[in-house]
């Protein structure tokens, strides 16, 4: 394998792990509970924000650096950030302590944010909760982009890399990192298929009334699952902000990290963990080769750039007319196995 | 009146200038099919909404087993024993016949967005959750359906289905609102059918809207009337009938 498809699929990878946690969040809200969750990119932001903000003053607290920098963080910060990569290329255990607490942060943050955007939205019902939570998506994108302090505004900030020691692997460790992120979302998302939460959340999201009128508490649930969203949103924006070293609220864009997940969530189906990894893969992949082909692609009439949104608009048209359900669509399963069902409710089999 | 299953008192409720219930009471006795009837547009189903939670009545006061209830939220009366159907047939329609009904079972642990991952926990609960949920199927004679996707079986199905969540979430008392509304007449008697054999083998109490009037008052024993919002009559079914008030609603002067 030369060194360019190396990086490639390195860089693959990285998206991958992190739109694969992301989109499994909108899973958990939209496909089990059936909160449409315009605002996915707020907790993301939240939890890129933590990314940009902590770990450089973690650093600073931690190895040695000119203590006169810390008069004004946001100017000096690429060089308080590679004073800090200096020391941490030696001492995995201190970047690691970094991680370790970003994310508890960025975790924290995410739950914070799920909790104020849903504790009025959940009280709402479709259109008006995706729009509630559509506009709750751009608060901490104008407040990133105006108040320097937090991530130093438009321009954004560099942070130390706390995967400086892996050394040339660095960005296959970072990748790693990133996709066991996914893997755990994802664990969790299939105990939640096999237990009784999985068809709770679905009866609340098919007939929230009934489920009200059955015993359950629908305005908690629905909180508690943007609580959770919220986390899992967190931590992915924490670990794309450390896989980058750097953050500019710009680049958080609602497009990138609310539209594209819904994207590729409705054409990979919702349903399903194994259809929501299609649809990811299957855009991240896109979206990468569109920009290393860009050149052989000269001879479309316009910008091969504009590609990725015809055919994401396209792709949409398609599913939403010929495979509402997306790609994968989801099965009606239970807590437990049919062996122990037969044996719970005294059949030979079922 | 003490003991009483369900006391409601002089519930109203507004919709803007419209007094869909203008001080309604009704008392439900224990074990007892009591009909509700009346026009379209009567007020029933504002009457229904306002005691279960579902709306929250402007003013007047509901008693659970000679408890205040008033006001409180839907799932908190389930709790207490109380369980309401709704007038459109209410399927979790992505469930099956046995995830409908299992729905409406217990599972502290298992319905833990923490706990939940952990099988240990709530493995018990769910085997006999599940043996219920069958025992439901087999007594309403959905056995045959039980792996079937709920959204698409019959209507006669669905609203079996839907007594069987109120029962499986432990009603004491269940109010159904038009549950055998788009059900075939054979199928309607064996809804009712079940009713009854509920009252007599377990002590339920049932509050039944209905408007096929030829099917359910073959079942009720005690009938109340509304009109415009108000209860114009109440009594046994031929005290009911006789009324020249409910005369006059139902057939015009």
């Amino acid at each position: 394998m030369s060194g360019q498809w190396f990086l490639f699929s390195v860089d693959l990878l990285a998206l991958f792990g992190i739109y694969l946690a992301l989109n499994l969040s909108l899973r958990l809200q939209l496909g089990y509970t059936g909160i449409a969750n315009f605002g996915l990119v707020l907790a993301f932001t939240g939890g890129a924000y933590v990314g940009g903000w902590l770990p450089i003053r973690l650093g600073m607290w931690l190895v040695e650096v000119d203590p006169s920098l810390a008069d004004d963080m946001i100017w000096n910060n690429v060089i308080i950030a590679s004073q800090v990569d200096l020391s941490l290329h030696g001492s995995p255990g201190t970047a690691m302590t970094i991680l370790l607490i970003t994310l508890l942060a960025a975790g924290a943050a995410g739950a914070l944010l799920g909790l104020q955007s849903g504790y009025p939205a959940v009280r709402l019902g479709g259109d008006y909760l995706a729009i509630s939570l559509l506009a709750f998506g751009e608060v901490l994108a104008i407040i990133g982009n105006n108040y320097d302090p937090v991530v130093g505004g438009p321009l954004g900030v560099r942070i130390p890399d706390v995967w400086a020691w892996a050394g040339d692997w660095r960005f296959m460790a970072a990748s790693l990192a990133n996709c066991a992120l996914a893997l755990g979302v994802w664990l969790y998302l299939d105990s939640i298929e096999k237990s009784p939460m999985g068809r709770m959340l679905r009866a609340i999201r098919d007939n929230p009334d009934a489920a009200s009128s059955l015993g359950k508490n629908v305005a908690r649930v629905r909180l508690n699952v943007m609580v959770t969203g919220g986390i899992i949103c967190g931590l992915a924006g924490a670990m794309y902000t450390l896989y980058t070293t750097g953050v500019a609220p710009s680049a958080l864009s609602r497009f990138d990290w609310t539209f594209l997940p819904w994207v590729m969530v409705v054409f990979g189906g919702s349903g399903s963990n194994v259809g929501v990894l299609i649809g990811t893969f299957t855009f991240i992949l896109v979206q990468k080769l569109i920009i290393s082909y860009k050149f052989a692609l000269s001879f479309l009439p316009f910008d091969p750039v504009w590609l990725q949104f015809l055919l994401m608009g396209l792709v949409l048209i398609l599913v939403l007319n010929f495979r509402p359900s997306g790609l994968v669509t989801e099965k009606a399963s239970y807590a437990l196995s049919r062996r122990e069902m037969a044996k719970a409710a005294g059949k030979e089999s079922l | 009146m003490h003991g009483a299953m369900l006391e409601v008192r002089d519930v109203k409720k507004s919709f803007g200038g419209l007094k869909a219930v203008d001080g309604v009471s009704i008392s439900l006795p224990r074990g007892r099919i009591t009909l509700l009837i009346g026009p379209n547009g009567s007020g029933k189903t504002t009457l229904v909404n306002s005691i279960t939670g579902f709306l929250r009545p402007d003013s007047g006061h509901v008693y659970l087993e000679d408890k205040e209830i008033t006001h409180w939220p839907m799932h908190r009366i389930c709790k207490e024993g109380m369980v309401r159907s709704f007038q459109l047939p209410a399927p979790f329609g992505g469930l099956s016949v046995l995830g409908n009904l299992l729905v409406a079972c217990e599972s502290a642990c298992g319905e833990s967005l923490l706990k939940c991952p952990l099988k240990a926990l709530w493995k018990t609960t769910e085997k006999d959750n599940v043996r219920e949920a069958f025992a439901m199927a087999e007594a309403m004679e959905l056995t045959p359906y039980w792996d079937a996707v709920m959204s698409e079986t019959s209507t006669g199905h669905i609203k079996l289905a839907e007594i069987g969540r109120a029962l499986l979430a432990g009603a004491k008392l269940v109010i159904l609102d038009e549950p055998i509304c788009g059900v075939d007449p054979v199928m309607a008697d064996e809804v009712f059918s079940f009713l009854i054999r509920l009252r007599d083998e377990q002590g339920l109490t049932f509050l039944v809207i209905e408007h096929r009037l030829d099917i359910a008052l073959k079942y009720a024993d005690y009938v109340y009337v509304m009109n415009q919002g108000k209860l114009i009559a109440q009594g046994s079914v031929e005290e009911v009938l006789n009324d020249s008030q409910v005369k006059e609603v139902y057939l015009g002067s």
